[in-house]
């Protein structure tokens, strides 16, 4: 990959890179160094990435990494809390709900979310990234959206 | 396809992927008509979506990310430009300095001039005149100092970065032969590399870096 | 030398030693904690190392040295554990035949000896900590490890000291037979507490090691006078005089290393390794120390009291699963060099150091250090 390649990869996805690392750790900052990290370790593994396959390439890099910050940071999601519901709250923005409810995910069932929700990638491409099976995918995004489900409530209280 | 309760949520999970033919659609539609207290689930799965437009936030980090052109710099425009500008700039000074009609040449030297005579010598038997010929040696010293100027450095690093190669083989009519052409392209980058500052991390962490296997 | 003998230097290890030998192994960075605390969990395996030699003298010296060790990192804490137990063990026979032309061997080879033993346990714990670039919290330049360490002995020792022979004429005057010996039996029983500091620093090439020990010793010690009468075979004793002493001492000690590699091609691998250390006694009358003794109190002579103790050098290689080198660590009077042999994979390291003299006719020597690690 020539350098004119990695700057286009740069312009193209290093903002979709850093969106899906800061939704998947919810920490700015440690998005934007994860983000760089990334990306220095494409520049140092330049003549052996395809540019065909560095987005693929990048997003499995800050997935590794963001678990490895993830790890370090000892982050731990109770799974079994739901936060309140706002019920009596009107226009409600279905966004904001949404972005809390992702946080009720655990790690991988996040970045399965992110990676279908944001980045539009398939099955087969979302278990290429996570080293998971498409039917694993498949698993993983069932849950997650039943999760989100749950904690959206009852319709009417969103629309 | 015969809907079973159980089987209703993963039904409807695999609508809203896209996952179901348009019979099994139909079909799972019909269902939830029939019974209705399906539609709240049903809607319910359809909103578990992450909404996204299609902006994407700015992070800034565009600018730290990119890296410098990968010209060489005999190939770059400024060098076309300036370098007949500087071998111009360069020629006329050398001709302000080396041509000064108006002055006369002065050697700078401290010590004298060591003359050194041939002799003149006269063959007396074959009354030959050999010519005076005088060679004068002038030591040139130059007594200056020379202040050199304390600089802070930042230092440079050129890297090869990377190496491209494109061969093109091209069919040579004339002589029937191939030819290829390399487009070989060896590109430098120069980074001026600050020293980095350090770190240190106040808890104790799990990953380090371990002893080097062979101590 | 036979080709057997010469098979068997091969086969079997030797290392030199001499007398008062306190450091028992010539591969000091086969036994990581040994050689500083902070090596604790420094492998991110589990670990097990185990180091043993013994030797043999025509002069009927014999020392035998053991040590085990286990240390581990606790990934969640970011901390190495360290637990380790020596055991050292020397006998030297201070009479040999010349000097007692008459003396009965059995006598010789009971009555006239020195014994020690030696046996350490000590625990460490070494955090480790991490130096990174500021600008990127992820990529570490160096681990520093500060640790602790303490350790609990106890030493003994049983010598018969400083024999003077007296001899009478006989009735023969060819030649002199001795009549009486007389020495002093000295013993002692020391109870020691060692605690101190190691750092380490290190990255993936460089290794820094540094040890600060401070040792309270605690000597009991019994001192009789005695007379051998070799006429009658028996010998008098006095009345046994006790003594309790208290002293201390601190011993720092330094270690660097380097390993020289390609990256590209990691066959091959050299690590020289240096290493320094001293030693100060405090609180040590320095007067108790006989100097007209070959045999001083508490084991310690004079020139002992204060002075680099400990030098070691070593040139350490590996190519691919192989092993090799030479080393060469002195400390005090006893001197350890050789030339190493070992085989290194993922799960176990073996280790041999065979001495530079092995080619000399030395008839009756059967030496060896051996030392393995297991790591899963």
């Amino acid at each position: 990959m020539s350098i004119q390649l990695y700057n286009l990869s740069v312009h193209e996805y290093n903002n979709r890179v850093c969106r899906f690392v800061d939704k998947l750790l919810v920490d700015r900052t440690a998005a934007k160094d994860i983000t760089q990290e990334t990306y220095l370790r494409l520049w140092e593994n330049i003549d052996k990435v395809d540019f065909n396959k560095v987005k693929a390439w990048l997003f499995t890099t800050a997935y590794r990494l963001s678990l490895d910050h993830i790890q370090r940071r000892k982050r731990f999601v109770d799974e079994s809390f739901m936060p309140e519901r706002c019920e009596r709250e009107e226009n409600i923005d279905l966004k904001k709900i949404i972005d809390e409810s992702l946080t009720l995910l655990s790690d991988i069932q996040r970045s399965v979310i992110l990676l279908k929700d944001y980045e539009g990638y398939s099955y087969i491409e979302i278990g290429e990234i996570l080293t998971l099976s498409d039917a694993q995918v498949k698993v993983y995004l069932f849950r997650a959206r039943k999760k989100i489900k749950e904690y959206i409530g009852d319709l009417r209280l969103v629309l | 396809m015969n809907i079973q309760p159980d089987d209703i949520e993963a039904l409807i999970f695999d609508f809203h992927e896209g996952n179901l033919s348009a019979l099994e659609k139909s079909e799972l539609l019909n269902f939830i008509h029939l019974y209705p207290e399906y539609e709240k689930d049903f809607a319910l799965w359809a909103q578990s979506y992450v909404p996204t437009n299609n902006s994407i936030d700015e992070y800034g980090l565009t600018k730290f990310l990119l890296h410098e052109s990968t010209k060489p710099w005999y190939k770059k425009p400024l060098t076309y430009l300036g370098a007949p500008l500087l071998l111009a700039l360069f020629l006329s000074l050398s001709v302000a300095v080396f041509n000064t009609p108006n002055k006369q040449n002065e050697p700078i030297y401290t010590k004298p001039k060591e003359t050194i005579n041939i002799a003149h010598q006269v063959s007396e038997s074959k009354k030959i005149e050999t010519p005076i010929i005088k060679i004068s040696r002038s030591s040139k010293s130059q007594n200056y100092t020379k202040k050199t100027p304390k600089i802070l450095t930042i230092k440079d690093t050129v890297e090869i970065t990377k190496t491209t190669s494109a061969s093109i083989i091209e069919n040579d009519t004339l002589n029937s032969k191939n030819v290829v052409i390399d487009n070989t392209e060896v590109s430098t980058t120069k980074t001026s590399t600050k020293k980095r500052k350090l770190n240190f991390s106040i808890s104790p962490s799990g990953s380090f870096i371990p002893t080097n296997p062979n101590f | 030398m036979t080709a057997i003998r010469l098979l068997l230097y091969i086969l079997f290890v030797s290392m030199c030693t001499s007398l008062y030998a306190q450091v028992q192994f010539a591969q000091v960075n086969q036994l990581p904690t040994l050689l500083s605390p902070s090596m604790a969990g420094s492998k991110e395996q589990k670990r097990i190392i185990i180091g043993a030699n013994n030797y043999t003298s025509n002069n009927e010296n014999a020392g035998s040295n053991i040590a085990i060790g286990y240390d581990q990192m606790i990934k969640k804490i970011g901390c190495g554990i360290g637990v380790y137990y020596l055991q050292n063990n020397f006998k030297e026979n201070l009479i040999n035949e010349n000097d007692l032309i008459k003396f009965p061997e059995d006598t010789r080879k009971t009555k006239y000896y020195t014994i020690e033993n030696q046996k350490t346990t000590g625990i460490c714990i070494a955090p480790k900590y991490n130096i990174t670039f500021k600008d990127n919290p992820y990529k570490i330049k160096y681990t520093f490890s500060p640790s602790i360490f303490i350790e609990l002995g106890k030493s003994t020792n049983t010598m018969l000291c400083n024999p003077s022979f007296e001899y009478k004429y006989t009735n023969t005057p060819v030649y002199y037979n001795w009549t009486e010996v007389n020495y002093y039996k000295y013993s002692y029983n020391n109870t020691f507490f060692r605690s101190g500091l190691g750092v380490q620093l290190n990255n993936k090439k460089l290794i820094v090691l540094g040890k600060i020990a401070f040792t309270r010793n605690s000597y009991s010690e019994q001192i009789s006078y005695t007379t051998f009468l070799i006429s009658t075979n028996t010998e008098s004793e006095t009345q046994p005089k006790t003594a309790n002493s208290t002293f201390y001492a601190v011993e720092p000690t330094l270690h660097l290393g380097y390993t020289f590699s390609k990256e590209t091609n990691t066959s091959f691998a050299f690590t020289p390794i240096l290493g320094i250390g001293m030693i100060h006694y405090f609180n040590l009358d320095a007067q108790s120390i006989q100097s007209d003794s070959d045999k001083s109190r508490y084991n310690i002579t004079q020139n002992e009291l204060s002075e680099i103790n400990y030098v070691h050098a070593s040139a350490n290689a590996r190519y691919k699963k192989l092993l090799f080198g030479a080393a060469y660590t002195k400390y005090k009077s006893a001197v350890y060099n050789g030339v190493t042999l070992g085989f290194q994979n993922d799960h176990v390291k073996l280790m041999c150091t065979m001495n530079f003299d092995f080619y000399k006719a030395y008839a009756d020597f059967h030496k060896m250090e051996f030392t393995t690690g297991f790591f899963f």
